[in-house]
């Protein structure tokens, strides 16, 4: 893969977007705010964590939070079979883990060719579709960084969620 | 040379530029400050007009005009007043101090925009030029200070605001323009220095009447000038010869490891894990600053303060040169000047209503620093008028929602942390200043972020007073490694007070549960026990499972609260480098952060006083008493008495033995199936150690009877052992993982003494055994 810095140094084409496959849908996250995708790392899950937050990652000293994406866009839960990887956002305050079934290619999307999303998005995509492409046959759902991090952070994981965590029962005087 | 070097070059001057000149600044408040008691020290006054000659010539080469303008004005002032020919009076001092904010003020721009164009002094310069011309100057109004955006004194001219002021804010802040019909209400107080300006954007739909409704801006980073620290050249060259010995160590290390495991590579990797302890320690002493750092803007905020409030207040600081990790400094350091602003503004009251009251009319706030095992104490003492705790418990009900009885019930230590709850304030009037609500409980929070904890106690009419607990630093702990649910956790010793194994098979030493509650008595208390397992929603297998009937407790204190917390088992202590916890979790109290062990894998860090709190033991009464009896008793640190028993070493607390006695061996005789001899006029059973702990059969008849002497509640009982080996402390040496099917539940634990592993007994279920065995013989 591509270092981010090898993409960037000079490139003065189209805006690059890393591509990612979920549940059979292909999204795309600005490729400048990815910082590395590796193949999924043992992980320690945290009890009494939000739904959505698979566990913490060692990333070479670094212990980066693993959010499955999934849940977050309000899609059906991964088969304990299929893939995983992970790709890390390395933009923000923290870096963050995002599980995704697929690595697609880093492909430049001129601003011209994206739609902005319809109006009838539906629950959990609402809100971090920044626009729409056609890559080839497929459709590309292209989100907002930004959004989603805050989706993560907050904890706040789609239609239904008001952001209370799954915190178990038997504390008292909460 | 490319202008790529040129500018990084220019860029590295002003870095220097900033960095020394932001220390200068410091002194200068407190040289002003000085100035005011001993307006004639010529001394103090040449050292403050050097100082502004310096920045006012560096400005002037680097081209920051506003900058070099109002530093050249006050240096013309400055060399008046050193020469004495005109006289440093309070208006002086003020514009002075105004300056110095100015010049603040600017520094800061510079740091974010590379220029300083954008704010203007032109204000303040013609008022120092003014108070330069004539000694007779017309005195201003009390000092407009720079950042508040919209402040307004009573009789100036509302149009001449303050310059819009360019304090960075982090990110996603933006600097707001000034509104200059805004209201605002008299008696502002001026800014103090540097980082507490809260911006009002007028534009806000909330009414800014006092700011009432705003939330505080953190106040902002200094950015590149607080990057950096001072340290000592001693303690590098300390750590360089460190490094120099690491590397010989290593070299040493690589050698003896081809040929393999031996004495050679054992003692090549103890030198390396000596040395690498030392430097550790070293590294981290790096990275102490003075609490001085801090406190030294507390004179100037305080006099400032006072002023525009009309009271009289003296700032007594003791214990500055305590020291603790930079980082946790930066991290106190807007907590404490809040808590500082609020003893100024609403504790001390005003000089008349305390002569009325039979005080002195200078109110008094003494800040004291000190370190106290493990961390860093900071007690802030007014002696003002107190909080009056049933307005506490009025405004708690109001506007925090709380339940009515369970409010009046609480006690008046309870009743005064409720002022931590956010939306709590009961200040009669709000000011500008921290009669917001809003500041108690961010500063709780910004004490808590960092592993601390706050206390408040007061007294109506007498003052508060609040304890800041600090840990000395934050990066490398030592912790208990323990398994809960097939994952494994850290607990940081600091918060452990001993480790229990507790026989849920036994009839009086084990867990019960009372109610909703569990506890478990120790040493004739009750220790509200919590299992991590429910906790953490994993479920409750070991109360569930009638099979597992050990378990494992670890008592902990935290937030002057002891209770025990029922894990799976213990594993080992380790030293782990504290990672901060992603701020996805930081609302589970009970997590304090993140560690990675020696496998790779991530593990969480427990938080004492989060599982307290969560689980409702925290502040309980029960837990008080508790607290002060577990104090006062035995913990594991203590004196121990090793002794030997058959081919075993055990240890025991000599708090669990009252006398050592040793009787002929022929003084022996049997009553009713037992051992007894005569003790006191009396009876003493005997029991043999080594029979309850199946050590094989008693070694060779001694000829003298040693004697462990115990009395519980049925009376004096005798334990015998072989031999008294030593009597020693403990410490806090972490107990080994202990085998829990060798040595059965009468051990509850192993440690390491002088090398060797002993076990230590717990008395208390030996008594247990003791009568079953005795009763079955």
């Amino acid at each position: 893969m591509n270092t981010r810095s090898d993409l960037v140094a000079g490139y003065d084409g189209d805006p690059l977007v890393a591509t990612f496959a979920l549940a059979g849908n292909w999204f795309g996250l600005n490729a400048l705010d990815v910082q590395e995708v590796l193949r999924s790392q043992p992980m320690t899950g945290v009890p009494g964590a939000a739904e959505g937050i698979e566990g913490l990652v060692n990333l070479r000293g670094q212990v980066v939070l693993a959010y499955d994406l999934r849940h977050g866009l309000g899609l059906p839960r991964r088969g304990p079979d299929e893939k995983v990887m992970m790709m890390v956002l390395g933009s923000g305050v923290e870096p963050i883990g995002l599980l995704v079934d697929r690595i697609g290619d880093v492909i430049g999307v001129p601003a011209s060719s994206v739609l902005p999303p319809p109006e009838t998005l539906e629950g959990a995509l609402e809100g971090v579709v920044s626009g729409i492409h056609q890559m080839g046959s497929d459709l590309l759902l292209i989100l907002d960084t930004g959004s989603v991090v805050e989706r993560v952070l907050r904890a706040d994981s789609g239609p239904g969620n008001d952001g209370d965590d799954n915190r178990s029962d038997s504390g008292r005087n909460r | 040379m490319t202008d790529e070097n040129m500018a990084d070059d220019m860029a590295e001057i002003i870095e220097e530029f900033l960095v020394e000149s932001h220390e200068s600044l410091d002194r200068l408040d407190n040289d002003f400050l000085a100035l005011e008691e001993h307006p004639d020290d010529v001394e103090t006054l040449s050292r403050v007009f050097r100082a502004i000659h310096t920045i006012k010539g560096t400005a002037s080469f680097l081209d920051f005009g506003q900058l070099e303008a109002v530093s050249h004005v006050g240096e013309d002032l400055l060399s008046r007043l050193r020469d004495g020919a005109l006289k440093l009076d309070r208006p002086r001092t003020d514009a002075l101090l105004a300056m110095v904010d100015a010049i603040r003020a600017s520094l800061d721009a510079i740091e974010e925009r590379g220029g300083d164009s954008q704010v203007d002094h032109s204000e303040l310069v013609l008022r120092l030029r003014e108070l330069t011309a004539d000694s007779g100057g017309s005195p201003s109004p009390a000092p407009a200070g720079q950042g508040e955006a919209g402040t307004s004194e009573g009789d100036e001219d509302p149009t001449s605001t303050q310059p819009d002021q360019a304090s960075p804010e982090p990110a996603g802040g933006e600097t707001t323009p000034i509104d200059p019909t805004s209201t605002q209400p008299d008696g502002d107080s001026p800014m103090p220095a540097g980082g507490e300006t809260t911006p009002i954007d007028p534009t806000s739909t909330e009414p800014s009447i006092g700011g009432e409704a705003q939330s505080p801006v953190p106040a902002p980073a200094r950015g590149g000038s607080e990057s950096s620290i001072r340290v000592d050249v001693a303690l590098l060259d300390r750590v360089m010869a460190l490094v120099g010995e690491l590397v010989l160590a290593r070299n040493q290390v690589l050698e003896h490891a081809k040929e393999g495991p031996g004495p050679a590579l054992l003692a090549t990797t103890q030198r390396l894990n000596l040395i690498t302890s030392e430097l550790q320690e070293q590294v981290m002493k790096t990275r102490m600053q003075q609490i001085r750092h801090v406190w030294s803007r507390f004179p100037r905020v305080v006099r400032d303060l006072a002023l525009s409030c009309g009271k009289e207040v003296a700032l007594e600081m003791i214990g500055a040169e305590t020291e603790l990790d930079k980082t946790l400094l930066e991290a106190i350091r807007d907590p404490l000047t809040h808590i500082v602003r609020n003893s100024v503004d609403h504790g001390i009251e005003d000089p008349d209503t305390r002569r009325a009251a039979g005080k002195p009319s200078t109110g008094h706030i003494r800040l004291t620093a000190r370190h106290e095992g493990g961390q860093v104490l900071i007690e802030i003492c007014d002696d003002g008028k107190g909080l009056d705790l049933q307005r506490v418990r009025e405004k708690a009900i109001q506007n925090a929602g709380l339940d009515p009885d369970r409010v009046m019930a609480m006690s008046d230590r309870e009743a005064a942390a409720l002022v931590f709850l956010p939306g709590l304030s009961t200040a009669e009037k709000v000011t500008n200043v921290s009669g917001r609500g809003v500041g108690m409980d961010v500063v709780k929070q910004g004490i808590e972020a960092i592993g601390g904890t706050v206390e408040i106690s007061t007294e109506l009419g007498a003052g508060t007073s609040l304890t800041l607990r600090v840990p000395l630093t934050l990066a490398i702990i030592p912790a208990l490694n323990v398994m809960c649910s097939g994952q494994q956790y850290l607990i940081p010793q600091v918060s452990l007070v001993e480790l229990l194994r507790v026989d849920q098979g036994s009839t009086s030493h084990r867990v019960e549960t009372a109610g909703t509650s569990r506890v478990f008595r120790l040493r004739g208390e009750l220790l509200p026990i919590v299992y991590l397992s429910e906790v953490l929603g994993l479920g409750n297998q070991a109360l569930d499972d009638r099979r597992l009937h050990v378990h494992n407790i670890a008592v902990l204190r935290a937030e002057g609260s002891v209770f025990g917390l029922a894990v799976d088992s213990v594993l080992s202590t380790e030293e782990i480098v504290v990672k901060p916890l992603s701020s996805a979790l930081r609302h589970l109290d009970f997590y304090s952060g993140t560690t990675i062990l020696g496998d790779g894998r991530v593990a969480l860090i427990l938080d004492a006083a989060g599982l307290a709190r969560y689980s409702g033991v925290a502040g309980d009464e029960t837990s008080d008493q508790m607290n002060s009896d577990l104090e006062d008793g035995p913990a594991v640190g203590s004196a121990v008495l090793v002794c030997a028993v058959g081919d075993r070493r055990v240890g025991i607390s000599l708090a669990q033995i009252t006398r050592l006695e040793r009787f002929p061996a022929e003084t022996l005789e049997f009553a009713a199936g037992r051992e007894v001899v005569q003790y006191r006029g009396d009876l003493l059973e005997i029991t043999r150690l080594a029979d309850l702990l199946g050590v094989g059969t008693r070694s060779t008849e001694p000829e003298t009877l040693t004697l462990l002497i115990r009395e519980d509640s049925s009376g004096f009982r005798g334990l015998a052992v072989d031999r008294i080996l030593d009597l020693t402390s403990a410490g806090n040496l972490p107990p080994l993982p202990s085998d829990e099917n060798e040595r059965g539940d009468l051990v509850s634990g192993s440690i390491s003494i002088d090398g060797q592993v002993t076990d230590i007994l717990d008395l208390g279920q030996l008594t247990d055994r003791g009568r079953e065995l005795a009763g079955r013989g």
